[in-house]
């Protein structure tokens, strides 16, 4: 089994263009949840979002779709492939992966539906040969591949919140296999006004604010954007030279067997005592766990479950939600938060959740409430999602510094 | 052929799918070739009706048609398999499925309340239903499969990925078994689509709605149960490119699939419906048989039509299930090929086993 290493990052985000703007926006605790821009939402329980307004990221886009040399009539009427490109073009860029990698490179992709079929399913059949064509589940993955040339396998997971990490798990797989050497993997999303109407009709969502483990829960806030991660072999990585960020070191995926809707803490804990035996580590090892953490009622109270269930009753490993700064976002929840985890790692700090002020009882873990950052030293993170049907996933990350001069070696 | 049989090959042990029959509705889209004025007419066949409101409220309101129709197959397939329902359940078998269009029927169902009616007439459990992922939760559900589980929408090579995931997680031991689902489900509307797609790339075929569901294990587990093997796999390999790099993957992914060619082995070609694609499958065929002759089959589309995502396992239910459909089925090692209309494709190299093939299609 060859060691996965992480070499790229990128992210995006409504209030973040960029890994280095997210961490800095964690940071900040500012930037409420406002109306979508993309539809009227004053109907719904709740007309609050994180969702991105497309027009203000079409001229980057094209920007990077002219320098490519693509087609770029698709991404006017999929922004979620475009949002995905931001984002990849960001984590190809830091990996220094150029044109030669490229030929060699596969992607797997992660989205719920990404506003893919919708606008042929809204047309009537009546459309452009451009939305015909690209009215397919896995366009967004299929866009990116010919317009960044790349040459590996192409690959779509839609599987609800657990997407992100089906995703990356399937291009560590791939990696680790030495199926291929480097892929780019992921997710991008796009919230479409069905999905707002449907989670709005679960009464998943809050009507003000995300407030992930907080005693006063209401529930989530939806929002849009990507997140890639450059995956590739470490030793084709130090071949060219290019910088570890971390490690992927171990993955784990589970369901519950129990509802689809209602999650329930067995599977979870399979998933996460999966991703720690794959990475040889213990539960003391961990030192931040970024959890799925919607804010709602059930989810945080059976994840705080699961949590106790590996970690112990009295454990103090740091953890918390990020949805609470940048929402929910579904399909390519699991890819962001795993670049949010790789941050956490790299600054040693968890940063805040600003919503939070008190969390619930009955439990040990640290978290950092609203104004208060925390510290951490450990080498390595955890990053959980569940999804619809009790599907769950779970990816341990470690330092670089954690490579062993033989592993180093043996890759080389 | 890799190496003599081993207690970690992953075998096939269980196949079965659901086909189109006489019962089936038709869609029909019509074509007036440009040159020379002729027409032409090209199909979606469904797979029979299913009237869900006959079946006991709790039933009626848990599925949609696509996941009754996978819970019916996965009956047929855990009953034919001779596990016990408290082996089968539990955390050691995970569920896999691959589809190009995945639930967009369901999606599109959403669509049209919300236009029609508002967001606030939008039902919980019908957008829940629409998740890709749907039709393997609910039947994760009922039989107890605690595994991995997930749902891939990788178009046309979605069932090769499906497979590979399968393969993955029995090798990395996160699961014993997996069941692998792949499957179309076209509205008409979207059965519209594929063919008006199908259409502006010239394609020759027509398409059905199918499923397809196997179970895949490790051989020494098969083995210590008594219990029959199908196939064993032996590589399964997915890869991208267009044109020229495509040709040299999928030859290099062929060649991959032996250390040494068998002197009996056949190719289930895919045949693309897009005319450029199939010249240069034909191409890898003509350099793929330098060294030695090999049968060729096109497989489940010549009988049945064109199945997008859930054609290449289609092909592998067809190649293990139906000796009488083919006089070509003689050799005993196979590769299942499969091209992406766009981008890439996959193969799946098999040997049957010691059972052979049976006819239940």
């Amino acid at each position: 089994m060859k060691t996965v290493a992480v070499t790229g990052i990128g992210a995006l985000t409504r209030d973040a263009r960029g890994v280095e703007a997210l961490w800095q926006h964690l940071l900040s605790e500012s930037f409420p949840p406002a109306p979508p821009p993309t539809f009227d939402a004053s109907l719904f329980r709740s007309d609050r979002s994180y969702i991105i307004d497309p027009v203000k990221q079409q001229d980057e886009i094209n920007a990077i779709v002219d320098r490519e040399g693509g087609d770029l009539e698709p991404y006017r009427h999929f922004p979620c492939a475009g949002y995905g490109l931001l984002a990849a073009t960001e984590a190809l860029k830091q990996a220094g992966v150029g044109c030669v990698e490229r030929t060699q490179m596969g992607i797997s992709i992660a989205t719920t539906s990404g506003g893919l079929m919708d606008v042929y399913a809204e047309s009537g059949g009546d459309s452009s040969p451009h939305i015909r064509h690209n009215s397919q589940c896995g366009s967004a993955a299929m866009l990116l591949a010919e317009t960044l040339n790349l040459g590996g396998p192409v690959s779509t997971f839609s599987c609800a919140c657990v997407s992100g990490i089906a995703s990356i798990t399937y291009g560590y797989q791939r990696v680790s296999q030495g199926d291929v050497p480097i892929m780019l993997v992921g997710g991008c999303d796009m919230v479409r006004e069905a999905d707002y109407a449907g989670f709005n009709a679960l009464r998943a969502v809050s009507p003000d604010v995300c407030r992930p483990f907080d005693v006063d829960r209401k529930g989530m806030v939806m929002g849009d954007g990507a997140a890639m991660l450059v995956l590739e072999d470490l030793g084709y990585a130090r071949e060219r030279g290019a910088n570890p960020l971390a490690i992927l070191s171990g993955s784990g995926l589970s369901a519950d067997g129990y509802h689809i809707t209602a999650p329930r803490s067995d599977g979870l804990v399979r998933a996460m005592r999966q991703a720690l035996v794959g990475s040889g580590i213990t539960t003391g090892d961990i030192g931040y766990i970024n959890c799925h953490g919607t804010g709602t009622p059930a989810n945080d109270g059976v994840e705080l479950e699961a949590l106790k269930s590996v970690f112990g009753e009295d454990a103090t490993v740091s953890i918390s939600s990020t949805k609470g700064a940048v929402g929910h976002l579904l399909g390519s929840s699991g890819a962001l938060e795993a670049v949010i985890s790789i941050l956490a790692l790299r600054n040693g700090l968890v940063p805040p959740m600003p919503t939070t002020k008190k969390t619930d009882a009955g439990h040990s873990f640290r978290v950092p409430l609203s104004g208060s950052s925390l510290p951490f030293n450990s080498d390595y993170v955890m990053s959980n999602s569940l999804g619809f049907g009790g599907l769950n996933g779970s990816l341990v990350f470690a330092a670089p510094t954690k490579l062993t001069t033989g592993q180093c070696d043996e890759q080389l | 052929m890799n190496s003599q049989p081993s207690d970690n090959d992953i075998v096939v042990t269980q196949a079965f799918c659901e086909l189109p029959n006489d019962e089936g509705d038709v869609y029909t889209l019509s074509t007036k070739k440009m040159e020379g004025g002729e027409s032409s007419e090209h199909h979606v066949r469904f797979l029979p009706e299913i009237n869900l409101s006959s079946l006991d409220r709790k039933k009626s309101k848990r599925h949609t048609k696509l996941s009754y129709r996978v819970s019916l197959l996965l009956e047929q397939l855990l009953e034919s398999s001779g596990l016990q329902p408290e082996v089968f359940s539990g955390p050691d078998s995970g569920f896999v499925s691959g589809s190009g269009y995945g639930c967009m029927s369901t999606t599109q169902g959403i669509h049209t309340t919300l236009r029609k009616d508002g967001p606030r007439k939008i039902d919980a459990i019908e957008f829940a239903k629409s998740t890709h992922s749907y039709p393997l939760s609910i039947n994760g559900i009922k039989y107890q499969l605690l595994g991995p589980s997930v749902a891939i929408v990788s178009s046309e090579v979605a069932g090769v990925d499906a497979i590979q995931c399968a393969a993955d997680w029995i090798k990395s031991d996160r699961c014993k078994r997996v069941l692998v689902v792949a499957y179309e489900s076209f509205s008409p509307l979207l059965a519209d689509h594929v063919l008006t797609v199908n259409r502006e790339l010239n394609g020759c075929y027509s398409f059905i709605e199918s499923i397809s569901v196997l179970l895949l294990e490790r051989r020494a587990d098969v083995e210590s149960r008594g219990g029959n093997i199908l196939a064993t796999i032996d590589g399964i390999k997915t890869f991208g490119g267009s044109g020229e790099d495509l040709k040299r993957q999928l030859l290099d992914s062929m060649m991959s699939i032996w250390r040494s060619r068998p002197s009996n082995s056949g190719v289930i070609c895919c045949s693309h419906r897009n005319k450029k694609l199939c010249d240069l499958e034909n191409d890898v065929l003509t350099s793929f048989s330098e060294d030695r002759s090999f049968q060729c089959d096109s497989g489940s589309k010549q009988l049945y039509g064109e199945s997008l995502g859930a054609s290449a396992l289609l092909d592998l239910v067809y190649l293990l299930n139906s000796p009488r459909k083919s006089k070509t089925k003689d050799p005993d090692h196979w590769i299942i090929n499969c091209l992406d209309t766009r981008r890439g494709g996959g193969v799946i190299g098999l040997t049957k086993g010691a059972e052979g093939f049976r006819e239940t299609l």
